[in-house]
């Protein structure tokens, strides 16, 4: 009563799990690595942004409906600067994956195996595998968006990303600086190959198929060879995954609503998906199972009376140079809704409608990828804002088309094949029969050019693929000249470097060994 | 028998009489006010029955040893209300016996051989006069030769003479003075001035952990007496406000000495010796403003902002005495700016670029609603009403001060209020003349129904809204009723009807506390205190959220009930023996030990799922649920001492030393030592001026210095520990189960320290012409190192930040220097012309702040500061420049004509000057660094938000019964960072904006200095930080003016009552500034005044009262 001495203030936090504590058992190591997944979902990636305020409106997937953000303009006239908020999440949430991948191996390292099954300790190297494929993943997503250039292209000497290898534990770990382009090729090659050792080739549970397979990791492999311009490598590890993966394209019919809520969740066509859910558990409006995508993009349709309404917020739209862009190709109506297409809104049957707030000029197509047509977000089943339709991150059309890509200097044949499989799969055509009707037969400069012609159809509003090919083929200049000469909210204006997005200046003002983009 | 028994054993005699006396003393104060005078009349008696004889007619008691009486002659005396001291002394006079008083208590005691060995001396006659505090002689005043019985009073006049030894010392005394010894040294002719009670300076003033003469204190201590400006419902911070000198209160923010640190550095406020929260000024006694180290070392690592000690109201002995107090005013917004109509909003929409949507219907703007919105966000005066009732009484042993307060205020937003009362409970036992107890008890609790919209808090800021939306459409059905976003586009905002509408939101809190204060003389000079506090808080919230849709924006349906309570314990215990060698050296020694630990914990959680709505019970829903909870701990453990020493109270010396150990540190450097020193030279105590006839005009005089360590410890705990959390993290593998992931939640900083402060200080106090005039002059230094900082971490690491939109992590580090110096002034003067008094006391203070270096490994520089619609950061914080300064491109011009913007292109090196958008009725950027072309490089220092020099008046002037109080306040100096401009003279986004948006520079408005405004302002006007959006801050204002009528005594007594007084009081009436709004923004230390789109309005008050004594 009358004193106490010195270690009366030894008290740890009552409130927080500390790393004395935890993790101890192989369920504790689920949860950090649960955090990996966790990002994904979040804000800044597909739980709502990457699209609809990054690289959709970069790539003029989108125009603008709803023009008064200063900062989402800045991305559609491709005239970004370093304080663009949109690009510095977008920037934070690629590492923090990194972040909770790293925890997985510190953890990983350390934790005591001795009382560990045999299930525990093979588990234990498949969770290492998962983490070595989530770091390279985000940073090859990293290295494509803010790398000065592609190996490809001659540009690996250029600056890169700074690489996280490790948990910033301390402050001293803080402030690291950019790495080559080539650097960071090498340490994601080093990092996969690492995995593709530790994990399995394909999952049995069902709970399990969203965790990335060895060909989920060669798929990606192959991409980032292709990337890099080693084309035998490329080639090699492609033809792997699609010779052994036991991956088929689907029909065009479940090709259709793939992407819709009425998708079959891990097809024979995917390789790696996001799994989502419908609904909001997390404690606020921020935080849930689902993706807050199609808030941002939803459809327009016609209300019970009579007036144009949005499914969500609704504020980007189809851009409308992407329908003469598509002419008549089949996958126009997958990747975008026609007003006029019968959905159902609140249990009634209606259609989709011209997209509000814009002139009477534009055709104001909603998009149609990640959309659900049966509610309205935020209605019942997708309280919360939350929309549950999984997205794609690999599937095997796209290492068909990135397989077709490292054969078209020396094996044009093979190049056309594969991309004519696509082709056919989406004129409703079987895959691997000729048809003469559909399929391609140039060469050279022509056939590189339907490859990518291909590849923005193939993949229109689906995921990043389409920004990241105009950056590596350094066509921008030409879209914007070809396509897209205006938007809602101005004129894009091509830069050389808007091939790579600004280090953000968040990034700068923290960290004073960080470079500026070349031309910020 | 047992009254014989006690009348033969004096030991139990005293100790039945406290006893008897502690029963009975409560209802017996009732009729002892007649009691404290001796009327009596008495003819050759023995000294016993006279004292038993005053022990039944007062409230006085007797305590001798029975032998000692008869040394007493007989007395004869008649007595007619004497006071009984001159009672004692005349029946004493005569015998060998003195007596020493103890408040009623009386020891009668041998008087020892002084008075009998003296030898009568050759004599003089001296003669003079006394003057009191207006310089009006004085009647009746007692003069009496120190150590004899030699005495006189003064006559009509003020004259007086008497004889006495040349070398004799006169005690010079009259009512309501402080009675003064002259040595006479010879004299025969003295002129005494006495000084009045009410300006007595050698107050006893609060020091840390004791007290201390206000003579001898060597530190830099402000005292403020509440019952100085009585009445003017002000809370202890804006009381402190322009009333003391070095402290710079704005808007509720207080700095003491500068802003020694990034991390910020608010005041410790102690409230009866333990750390609390400022509380009611009318239970305050006392506030005693500790500015210095040497004043506060003694509070170690939460010293370094300053201290302000509390001092709560005690009992009185005597009869109860009950105040009450009612008050009822109103609040009235002042700055919530006038919003566009529809005619107008569709006009300049229209000429902005928009383009004319036809479902808009903008073509006919009468046929389309025309909402007012600001009627249904905002109250246009807010009612306000207090009752405060105060007792307080008791006898010499017991005493309580007793208190209530009910108040129930309206805030300016619609639908919120917050209603609070508090009971307060004091009293003091004496169970001996060693032993005291003092225990202060309160209860409280606040009941409130919070902002929704407009809060500083949130993001629903009322500039969004346009006047073509309904605020209820009956047509909405499925949407709750609530007005539509209006067709054709342009708004995307909510309905803020709505906000307020569906939002069921009340807080509760509620308080208790117990401070028991032990204090036991051990021996003579030797104390012990022992503080034990305990105090609890408890809250419960309960929030309905009902669903809403809009149009393309809804509210989803969610109750959310948080409850939640903390414990805090503490003790303290201090040592003190104070001892006077040679009756010269004077010493105090204090020991001290102080412990603390706070536990706290929380649970809540949320449901969704409601069939009606709102409702109040969770088992109704059948939706999503939540739980949250969280367990708090903290811990504090301190050592400290402190030594006086004064010789002759002339020469002052004080040192301290405190040892601090937080459990907010890490291992390493979990405990720091605080030493101080200072020293006082009281010059005027020195004869030479003391006793010098020509220098009576100086009473006072003193020099002093100090120099500290103190220690910032304001940062959360176990900054130094990692931990995981599974914030923000959810996924589902397979679309049945929800997981949760689990991620570090920090960027531990195992070396985390003390901020450490260190101060020196010189001050020069004076007092003039019977301490009418007094001065105080201070110099401070301080200089503050290791410096507490959140330091944005690069989001490269990927770490979490508790902030989901969050642009980058942070964690807390030792990083930097700042210095802070200073000049303080402060003048009173105080006096009084017959029936008028007046008091006017002034205040000056200078701060000069200058960071000399932030980390160099970590981060030079700190941006922050930002508003939505800047597109950069607004304040900069660099080596050598003072903290937190604006820093923008500065606007040279606007310019008039295409050919100006043509010729600064031509020259540009890649054809652009400043963007390709560029046109007239743009800015024109200064080209600072000539290379042709605004980049970020061309940014400047264009505004500094810290004052120059703050100034504070107040005027307290009486008149019989009226009184008259002002408080005047003036910055100067400073800007004002105005980014409401984005937002009232620009389309923001989907906002509306107001009429100022006129003002802009059109090809037919070239005279203006506001640019044009556009859809797409493509060269950045309202979005890049310019010298446009920097304005002068500077400001007089008159911060309350008081006016009083105490209605006369003589109309009250026949009623009963002692006292009433009726007033009026205004606050924040009278502002002069070049600024639009109210200029005493403050707040924050890296982004200071920032005026924003997310303030609350700010009000003027006006409030009548009632002060009932009786």
């Amino acid at each position: 009563m009358w004193g106490c001495s010195n270690d009366f203030l030894d008290v740890s936090n009552p409130s927080r799990l500390s790393p004395a504590v935890f993790p101890k058992s192989i369920a504790d190591m689920e949860q950090v690595v649960t955090a990996i997944y966790g990002q994904l979902t979040q804000q800044g990636l597909y739980g709502k942004r990457i699209f609809a305020k990054g690289t959709f409106v970069t790539d003029h997937t989108v125009d603008m409906s709803w023009t008064a953000d200063a900062y989402w303009n800045q991305l559609t006239t491709n005239q970004i600067t370093p304080d663009n908020t949109y690009i510095s999440t977008l920037w934070f949430a690629f590492y923090k994956v990194v972040n909770c991948a790293n925890t997985v191996l510190l953890e990983a390292g350390r934790i005591n195996t001795a009382g560990f099954s045999p299930e525990d300790t093979k588990r234990l190297s498949q969770m290492k595998g998962e983490a070595l494929f989530w770091r390279g993943w985000a940073h090859q997503h990293l290295v494509a968006l803010w790398g000065e250039g592609f190996a490809a292209n001659g540009d690996g000497d250029k600056q890169g990303i700074p690489l996280r290898l490790e948990v910033a534990s301390s402050p001293d770990k803080l402030n690291i600086p950019r790495n080559t382009v080539d650097e960071v090729y090498d340490q994601i090659l080093s990092d996969y190959t690492e995995a593709i050792a530790l994990l399995p080739t394909s999952w049995s549970a069902r709970e399990n198929f969203p965790r990335p397979t060895t060909y989920a990791v060669k798929s990606f492999m192959g991409q980032l060879n292709l990337f890099k311009g080693d084309l035998a490598a490329a080639k090699n590890v492609l033809k792997d995954v699609i010779d052994n993966a036991g991956k088929e394209l689907v029909s065009f019919e479940d090709y259709k609503d793939m992407f819709n809520e009425k998708q079959i969740k891990f097809n024979s066509e995917s390789i790696l998906e996001i799994n989502l859910r419908n609904g909001n558990s997390g404690a606020n409006f921020w935080n849930s199972e689902g993706s807050q995508h199609a808030l941002l993009a939803a459809l327009c349709f016609e209300n019970a009376a009579g007036n144009v309404e949005s499914a969500g917020w609704g504020n980007i739209f189809f851009h409308d140079s992407n329908i003469e862009r598509f002419g008549s190709d089949p996958r126009l109506h997958v990747a975008a809704l026609q007003p006029g297409t019968p959905v159902i809104m609140r249990g009634a049957n209606t259609v989709v409608m011209k997209y509000k707030d814009i002139e009477s000029n534009y055709q104001g197509w909603s998009l149609g990828k990640y959309i659900p047509r049966n509610a309205r977000v935020g209605d019942n089943p997708y309280v919360g804002n939350s929309v549950g339709i999984n997205m794609y991150l690999m599937r095997l059309a796209d290492v068909y088309l990135l397989y077709a890509e490292a054969n078209l200097i020396d094996d044009e044949e093979t190049a056309r094949e594969y991309i004519n499989k696509v082709r056919r799969r989406a004129y409703g055509l079987p895959v691997n029969t000729t048809a003469p009707l559909v399929d391609i037969v140039s060469s050279g400069t022509q056939l590189r050019d339907e490859l990518r012609e291909e590849r923005f159809k193939e993949f229109c509003g689906e995921g990043v693929q389409h920004w990241i090919d105009v950056c590596r083929w350094k066509t921008l200049d030409q879209e914007i000249k070809t396509w897209y000469p205006n938007t809602r909210v101005g004129a894009p204006t091509y830069n050389k470097q808007d091939l790579y997005y600004p280090i953000p200046m968040a990034e700068l003002e923290s960290n004073p060994n960080m470079n500026p983009s070349t031309g910020y | 028998m047992i009254v014989n028994y006690i009348n033969i054993n004096n030991t139990f005699r005293v100790l039945f009489a406290l006893f008897l006396y502690a029963s009975v003393s409560l209802p017996n104060v009732v009729f002892a006010q007649q009691r404290h005078f001796v009327t009596l009349e008495i003819t050759n008696q023995n000294l016993k029955t006279v004292l038993d004889s005053i022990e039944s007619k007062t409230i006085y008691r007797f305590n001798y040893r029975d032998q000692i009486l008869s040394r007493s002659k007989n007395i004869t005396i008649k007595a007619e209300n004497m006071k009984i001291d001159d009672f004692l002394r005349k029946i004493l006079t005569n015998s060998s016996l003195t007596y020493r008083r103890n408040g009623n208590m009386f020891s009668i005691i041998s008087g020892g051989t002084k008075v009998e060995g003296h030898l009568q001396q050759s004599t003089m006659n001296v003669s003079g006069a006394v003057y009191g505090g207006n310089r009006q002689p004085l009647s009746g005043a007692s003069i009496t030769v120190k150590e004899t019985t030699e005495a006189t009073f003064t006559d009509e006049q003020g004259h007086f003479s008497l004889s006495c030894p040349p070398l004799s010392t006169l005690v010079v005394s009259h009512i309501g003075h402080t009675p003064q010894e002259i040595r006479l040294d010879g004299t025969s002719e003295v002129n005494i001035n006495l000084i009045p009670n009410d300006q007595l300076l050698d107050e006893v003033v609060i020091v840390g952990y004791g007290t201390q003469k206000r003579s001898n204190v060597t530190g830099s201590v402000a005292s403020l007496r509440p019952a100085d400006f009585n009445d003017l419902n002000m809370n202890a911070t804006n009381a402190i406000q322009g009333r003391v000198a070095g402290v710079n209160v704005s808007n509720g923010n207080i700095i003491i000495r500068g802003a020694a640190s990034v991390n910020g550095s608010d005041p410790l406020w102690i409230v009866d010796g333990v750390p609390g929260t400022a509380p009611n000024m009318n239970d305050v006694e006392s506030l005693e403003i500790l500015k210095d180290a040497a004043s506060t070392a003694i509070y170690g690592a939460q010293g370094a902002g300053g201290v302000i000690l509390v001092t709560t109201k005690r009992g009185t002995t005597g009869k109860p005495v009950v105040n009450a107090r009612y008050n009822a005013g109103v609040a009235l917004p002042i700055d919530i700016p006038k919003l566009l109509e529809t005619p107008d909003y569709i006009d300049r929409k229209l000429a902005a670029g928009f383009t004319n949507n036809p479902d808009a219907g903008w073509d006919d703007p009468s046929s389309l609603p025309n909402t007012n919105w600001e009627e249904y966000v905002w109250r246009n005066a807010a009612v306000t009403q207090n009752v405060f009732v105060q007792a307080t009484g008791g006898s010499e042993h017991t005493n309580y001060n007793t208190s209530g307060e009910f108040v129930r205020n309206q805030r300016i937003e619609q639908g919120s209020h917050d209603m609070a009362g508090n009971l307060r409970f004091s009293s003091q036992t004496k169970f001996s003349n060693r032993f005291k107890m003092t225990e202060i008890l309160t209860l409280g609790f606040t009941d409130r129904a919070p902002s929704v919209f407009g809060d500083a808090t949130s993001s629903k800021i009322y500039y969004r809204q346009v006047p073509t939306m309904l605020p209820y459409d009956p047509e909405n059905v499925t949407g709750g009723g609530w007005g539509m976003q209006p067709p054709g586009g342009y708004y995307e905002g909510p309905n803020p009807a709505a906000i307020i509408g569906s939002n069921h939101y009340n807080q509760r809190r509620y308080n208790g506390g117990a401070n028991v204060i032990f204090d036991w003389e051990i021996i003579d000079g030797l104390a012990l205190q022992t503080t034990l506090t305990g105090r609890y808080n408890s809250s419960a919230s309960n929030w309905f959220q009902e669903y809403w849709n809009t149009g393309n924006i809804s509210q989803e349906q969610r109750y959310t009930k948080d409850y939640g309570e903390e414990f805090h314990m503490r003790m303290l215990h201090t040592l003190t023996y104070s001892k006077t060698l040679a009756e010269k050296h004077s010493f105090k020694v204090l020991a001290g030990y102080e412990a603390s630990k706070t536990e706290s914990s929380s649970a809540g959680g949320w449901k969704t799922g409601f069939s009606v709505e709102p409702v109040e019970d969770m088992s109704l829903g059948s939706g999503a649920t939540e739980a949250l909870g969280g367990k708090g701990l903290r811990r504090s453990l301190s050592q400290f001492a402190r030594l006086n020493y004064a010789y002759e109270d002339k020469y002052l010396f004080e040192t301290s030393i405190r040892r601090d150990g937080y459990d907010n540190f890490g291992a390493e450097n979990r405990f720091g030592l605080f030493p101080s020193a200072s020293a006082g030279w009281n010059i005027a105590e020195e004869s030479f001026i003391k006793n010098s006839v020509q220098m009576q005009w100086l009473n006072q005089l003193k020099l002093r210095g100090s120099l500290g360590r103190i220690g910032n410890n304001t940062i959360p705990q176990f900054l130094y520990e990692p931990a995981y959390t599974s914030n923000y993290l959810y996924y589902s593998y397979n679309n049945l189960v929800t997981n949760r992931g689990f991620w570090f939640s920090n960027i531990p900083n195992a070396a985390i320290k003390w901020e450490d402060v260190t101060q020196w200080n010189l001050g020069l106090d004076a007092g003039f012409l019977q301490n009418r005039l007094q001065t105080t002059i201070e110099y401070y230094q301080k200089k503050t190192t290791d410096m507490l900082y959140t330091i944005s971490a690069p989001p490269s690491s990927g770490a979490y930040s508790s902030d989901i939109f969050a642009l980058s992590p942070s964690y807390v580090a030792n990083i930097g220097e700042i210095s802070n110096k200073g000049f303080e002034l402060m003048v009173q003067w105080k006096d009084a012309i017959q029936d008028f008094k007046y008091d006017v006391a002034f205040t000056l203070s200078t701060n000069d702040n200058k960071v000399i270096k932030l980390s160099d490994q970590v981060n030079p520089l700190i941006w922050t500061g930002s508003s939505t619609a800047i597109n950069s950061s607004i304040y900069r914080t660099e080596n050598g420049f003072p903290m937190g300064q604006m820093y923008g491109y500065i606007v040279d011009e606007i310019f008039q004509h295409q050919a100006a913007i043509d010729q600064l292109n031509a020259a540009s090196p890649d054809g652009v000057y400043q963007t390709t958008g560029t046109a007239p009725g743009d800015f024109k950027y200064r080209d600072l660094d000539g290379d042709n072309k605004i980049t970020v490089d061309d940014r400047t220092y264009i505004g500094n938000p810290w004052p120059k020099a703050i100034y504070g008046m107040n005027i307290n002037l009486r008149w019989k019964g009226f009184d008259l109080s002002m408080a005047w306040l003036a910055h100067t100096g400073m800007d004002i960072f105005n980014s409401t401009k984005a937002y009232e003279r620009n389309f923001f986004g989907d906002f509306n904006t107001t009429y100022k948006v006129y003002d802009a520079w059109t090809p037919e408005n070239m005279q203006t200095e506001h640019p044009r405004v556009t859809q797409t302002d493509p060269n950045n006007n309202f979005r890049n930080v310019s010298s446009y959006f920097v304005e002068d801050g500077s400001f007089l204002k008159l911060n309350n003016l008081h006016f009083g009528y105490n209605i006369p005594k003589k109309v009250l007594s026949p009623l009963g009552v002692q006292g009433l007084k009726v007033y009026i009081n205004c606050d924040n009436i009278m502002t002069i500034t070049r600024f639009q709004g109210d200029p005493e923004i403050g707040g924050g230390y890296l982004a200071r005044n920032h005026y924003t789109e997310k303030r609350y309005p700010n009000t003027r008050s006006i409030i009548a009262g009632l002060n009932l004594t009786f």
